[in-house]
């Protein structure tokens, strides 16, 4: 501010001294131009006077009246620049002279010798410069000597009487100055104001048009200045209007982004998106329970530096290699080093930008845990394995007995043996093919329970006792032991007396001559348990943990010199569960063994309900 | 005599071998598990080995590993009776010069004819 206020004082200034030095050079010219005329003016008396004295007899100016007439009418002219008149003769002694008052007539100097003409010198007084015309003093026409006349050399100073004129001339001109001044200020006025508002503008921030009120040219400059304003603010605003549509725009990016990641995050895969130099910029949370690392190790990193897979690490090399860059999607199997257990598929896609196919701008890497599907697999095919293992032995028995039969025919016994055999094995192929058959429908979820009210004692009894009539052979005792009274349960009649005679004929195949099978009921609070016990082979400690899996089999020759094929508890227990029951071998005992079945009351309406 | 052992844990499939090949003239001998024809081996030393694959204790495979890893010169010819038809198996049961695969259900006549035809072949070698 104190810079704007210099710099518009600086301008009144320079008006100021610019006038001064016009009216200083003005004064100059008039006092040179005075002081040449009063120099004229000053010769000319002189010369005139020089002339007049030699003029006159020599007589008339010296010895009559001792020359005081006429050098008297001289003085009494009273001019201010006289300053002496003196006769001298050729020697220089004075003859008579007139000063001015206080003069004292300086000394001829070196030029002595008279001469006839007149002429001009320089000399000078104690205080003033002196102008000395000389003239020759004739005494009846021969040189008597010089008559001397002296006039002042007028000064720089004018003199008094033309300080008036001067004045005159001044005070207009130095009252000029003030009035400019003042009339400069006073023009400067608005745009001292318009300064100040534009100050006030930017010491409040806000861009404003200016509200001065004027006239002439400045009204036209603030309208051009607010024009500007406005412009500048049109301007701003379209800028703000840019800037919110831009943040905007940004906002819904991220919010599309952060959509891909979060649909990224929930897929039950592991998922990793590279950028084009191979470095990983996005990872998802499956990344550390499928290959066990942790994201924060992926992110930003290049494959050969989180992965341990020498064939995962080249085959990602190949989407990032400048020279043969992969343009397709590629997957194989592999096994991690950490997790041995493990097989996971990994998939690499190049990324393209949308426009323009050659574009590739990433890799996406999707590893699949496959180790269930591998297990399913590997356990299909075991299954297929087993029941065609299953189905042959059966048959590879039947085949070579009627060989036999063919060849041994000369022994009846012999043959009846051979039949009964085949007879035999086919009754257990038949029964294997449909155990299978129902294993299998149940596994699938196809069966449909077809479920009834069935008496549970009036059930047990009738299949309790088709077993016990085809055991008598082997001398085994039976003993049911069932309450008064029993209630009905909802049950699939057909496919529960295939659970319960899989555990009945177990008791039987697995029993001792002369041994026992039992059946005991026992009418729980919301339950009953079917206790079926037998005194045979029992069952080790080992094998009991294995005996519900399909087609296990103890490796006890007393087992494998009965026949079967491990499937009949595998599928008792699938059909006990699909009534909402339960099986466990009870192992307390020392001899024999003693399955438990637990089939709720009335549980199976209301978890059908639910 | 010849002497043939059978092992296989079904007592059926015994019991029919040995009632059909005794016809021949040839001495049978039976375990039930690899485990007990290895004891069998050392104390007979049959001129052939008829095993099943599927058995508890010792597996047919880990039996004529067994007898194939013996540092001794006894090498008998080992019949490998199994339901398994896949690949591996033939290509493991072919790494053995004396092996011989035969699928189930096992044809006795083929068997016989078999058994025939390589003892007559090792009598006139002999």
């Amino acid at each position: 501010m104190n810079v704007q206020k210099w710099a518009g004082d600086r301008v009144g200034l320079l008006m100021i001294l610019v006038t001064l030095l016009v009216i200083g050079t003005i004064t100059g010219v008039l006092y040179t131009n005075n002081k040449q005329q009063r120099m004229d003016l000053v010769q000319s008396q002189a010369s005139g006077l020089a002339r007049l004295l030699s003029s006159m007899p020599f007589d008339a100016l010296i010895k009559e009246n001792r020359g005081s007439n006429s050098l008297q009418l001289i003085n009494s002219q009273k001019d201010p620049n006289f300053a002496y008149t003196v006769l001298v003769d050729t020697s220089g002694a004075p003859l008579a002279s007139i000063t001015a008052n206080g003069v004292l007539i300086p000394e001829q100097g070196n030029t002595p010798v008279p001469s006839l003409w007149v002429t001009e010198h320089r000399l000078r007084d104690s205080a003033r410069n002196i102008i000395e015309f000389r003239a020759p003093l004739m005494d009846a026409g021969t040189l008597a000597g010089q008559i001397r006349v002296g006039y002042f050399e007028p000064g720089y100073w004018p003199d008094r009487s033309e300080i008036s004129l001067i004045a005159t001339l001044a005070l207009p001109i130095f009252l000029l100055v003030p009035f400019f001044y003042l009339l400069f200020r006073r023009e400067m006025r608005p745009l001292r104001a318009a300064s100040q508002e534009i100050e006030d503008l930017l010491q409040s921030r806000q861009l404003q048009t200016m509200k001065l009120d004027s006239s002439g040219e400045f009204s036209d400059f603030i309208g051009k200045f607010n024009q500007f304003v406005s412009m500048v603010s049109d301007r701003m605003e379209t800028l703000n209007q840019q800037n919110s549509l831009a943040q905007e725009s940004s906002l819904v990016l991220t919010y599309q982004r952060r959509r891909i990641e979060s649909a990224l995050q929930c897929l039950p895969d592991a998922v990793i998106v590279m950028d084009e130099s191979g470095k990983t910029t996005f990872a998802n949370a499956m990344v550390e329970s499928i290959l066990g690392i942790e994201s924060g190790k992926i992110i930003g990193h290049l494959p050969h530096q989180w992965c341990d897979n020498k064939e995962v690490v080249s085959l990602l090399a190949r989407y990032h290699s400048n020279v043969t860059r992969l343009r397709r999607s590629e997957s194989f199997e592999f096994t991690p080093a950490s997790n041995p257990g493990k097989s996971i598929a990994v998939s690499a896609y190049p990324l393209f930008t949308p426009k323009d196919r050659d574009d590739i701008f990433g890799t996406l890497v999707v590893f699949h845990d496959n180790t269930e599907a591998k297990l399913a697999s590997q356990a299909r095919d075991e299954f297929i394995g087993h029941v065609a293992h299953e189905l042959k032995s059966p048959l590879n028995v039947i085949h070579m007995y009627a060989e036999n039969l063919l060849e041994a025919h000369e022994d009846p016994q012999a043959r009846i043996d051979t039949i009964n055999v085949i007879n035999d094995e086919i009754e257990r192929l038949a029964q294997l093919i449909s155990n299978l058959l129902s294993i299998t429908k149940i596994e699938a979820g196809s069966i449909a329970l077809n479920k009834q009210r069935v008496k549970l004692g009036e059930f047990i009894e009738d299949t309790f006792n088709s077993i016990s009539r085809s055991g008598k052979s082997d001398n085994l005792t039976f003993n049911l032991n069932l309450p008064r009274s029993l209630g009905a349960v909802q049950i699939d009649k057909d496919l529960m007396r295939i659970a319960l005679n899989n555990f009945l004929s177990n008791a039987v195949k697995y029993n001792k001559p002369g041994g026992s099978v039992s059946l005991e009921v026992l009418d729980e609070d919301d339950r009953y348990t079917i206790c079926i016990s037998d005194t045979g082979i029992g069952i080790s400690a080992e094998d009991a943990g294995h005996i519900f899996e399909k087609f296990y089999r103890a490796d006890s020759d007393d087992v494998r010199a009965r026949n079967g094929h491990g499937l009949g508890l595998a599928l008792a227990r699938e059909i006990i569960e699909l009534h909402h029951g339960s099986v466990s071998l009870d192992t307390s005992q020392a001899q024999g063994s003693t399955f438990n079945i637990f089939i709720n009351k009335s549980s199976s309406f209301i978890k059908e309900a639910v | 005599m010849n002497t043939i052992l059978i092992v296989d844990d079904e007592p059926h499939v015994i019991h029919v071998i040995k009632q059909f090949l005794a016809r021949f003239g040839y001495r049978i001998i039976s375990a039930s598990n690899g485990a007990q024809a290895l004891t069998v081996i050392d104390k007979e030393h049959p001129d052939v080995l008829v095993t099943d694959i599927q058995m508890p204790k010792m597996s047919g495979q880990e039996l004529c590993s067994a007898i194939e890893s013996d540092p001794g010169d006894y090498r008998p010819l080992m019949i490998i009776m199994t339901s398994r038809t896949d690949h591996e198996l033939r290509t493991w049961s072919e790494s053995f010069p004396n092996a011989k695969f035969m699928e189930k259900p096992l044809s006795l006549r083929r068997l016989s004819t078999y058994l025939n035809d390589y003892f007559s072949a090792i009598q006139s070698d002999g």
